[in-house]
């Protein structure tokens, strides 16, 4: 098994740890969060397509504790998006962060040529927009009027 | 004798009953676990006889995707022609993926991991239906926001698109309605906070006051 792998998953861990307790506050735990993640899929765009081939193949054990180091990850995140936006469940949070992390992870699946000065912003502001868009009653209302005039 | 027109329509009916019953039992129980004795099964056909219209499971696999994205290209194409403006267009077409990766969780997850393994011939033909498909997402964003540029408006589309499919990588127990709902949401929310301007973070003002000083 892939010890870079392994060695990059316990330092995101790490890194996110240090952002949550070093925070001032969940807003800006969200941004510092949202920047991190995405300085890694923008790095690791390469490792990570082939990582998640590779994660299937895993012996069980690697997998089992890889995936428990993925699972404390995606908490401090679901842990952060409940304290800005504490009119979600705990269900809707996690499903919100897993929408937000796929959208961070869009640049490994496709390359648009946009230097990383543009990219980065572009995806930082469409994940913390997404974030505060959050509305389970979206179909009732037509989100369509969200648009600015 | 049989007439060949008759034929071949049976043929296609035959063929449309088989890509129909392996889409239902690949979404249901996944790719891997289904036989193609099972889809045999589902329509009282034996193997042999269905080897007659699709030579592998693999073969169906590439039937089915081929069908889903001939739906989907067919179905944007007929939201985009109801819409008054381009609002109204994303809504339709956000609304329309978004149901769509959650019907298709299981699908959508065997797309990604068989995708690189299909024969050159048939991922090539549906990489280009897809392009097109999301060429239609360009041409709206492009309508939503002008002052984006090519590259931008892509690279948009995409990570819209990644939020959208996440359905099929986290199950997170909500029913479906209220996954649609959130998701919605956030998809149209992100098409309009997208932009390229620098970020203007405490934390990022903090650390470039650190890196001066070091400096």
């Amino acid at each position: 098994m892939d010890a870079v792998f392994d060695r990059t998953i316990e330092r995101q861990l790490e890194e996110i740890t240090t952002i949550a307790n070093g925070a001032a506050d969940p807003a800006d735990a969200l941004q510092q969060m949202v920047l991190h993640h995405l300085g890694f899929a923008l790095d690791d765009r390469e490792h990570l397509a082939s990582w998640r081939e590779e994660f299937r193949t895993l012996p069980a054990e690697d997998a089992w504790r890889l995936r428990r180091m993925q699972r404390l990850y995606v908490e401090e995140w679901v842990q952060v998006v409940g304290e800005v936006r504490p009119d979600l469940s705990d269900a809707e949070a996690r499903a919100a962060v897993h929408a937000t992390l796929a959208l961070l992870h869009s640049p490994t699946e496709y390359k648009s040529g946009l230097p990383n000065d543009a990219l980065a912003p572009l995806l930082t502001s469409m994940a913390l927009g997404a974030l505060q868009g959050v509305d389970r009653d979206a179909l009732q209302r037509s989100v369509a009027t969200d648009a600015p005039q | 004798m049989k007439r060949p027109t008759q034929t071949r329509r049976r043929t296609s009916v035959r063929r449309q009953e088989l890509i129909a019953a392996a889409a239902r039992l690949f979404a249901s129980r996944g790719y891997y676990a289904v036989t193609v004795d099972d889809i045999g099964e589902a329509l009282g056909l034996s193997g042999p006889a269905l080897y007659r219209h699709f030579p592998s499971k693999e073969a169906l696999l590439v039937a089915v995707f081929d069908q889903v994205i001939e739906n989907q290209r067919d179905q944007i194409r007929g939201v985009l022609g109801e819409a008054s403006d381009p609002p109204a267009a994303l809504e339709a077409m956000v609304r329309l993926h978004v149901k769509f990766a959650v019907e298709q969780r299981e699908n959508m997850a065997v797309w990604r991991q068989e995708f690189h393994h299909l024969p050159d011939a048939d991922s090539w033909r549906l990489r280009r239906a897809q392009r097109l498909y999301v060429e239609e997402w360009v041409h709206v964003i492009h309508e939503l926001r002008p002052e984006l540029n090519d590259a931008g408006v892509r690279a948009l589309v995409h990570g819209v698109l990644g939020l959208l499919q996440s359905p099929s990588d986290f199950q997170s127990g909500l029913a479906d309605e209220g996954v649609i709902n959130l998701l919605m949401s956030m998809a149209v929310a992100a098409v309009f906070q997208a932009s390229t301007e620098p970020l203007d973070f405490p934390a990022l003002a903090a650390k470039s006051r650190s890196a001066a000083r070091t400096a």
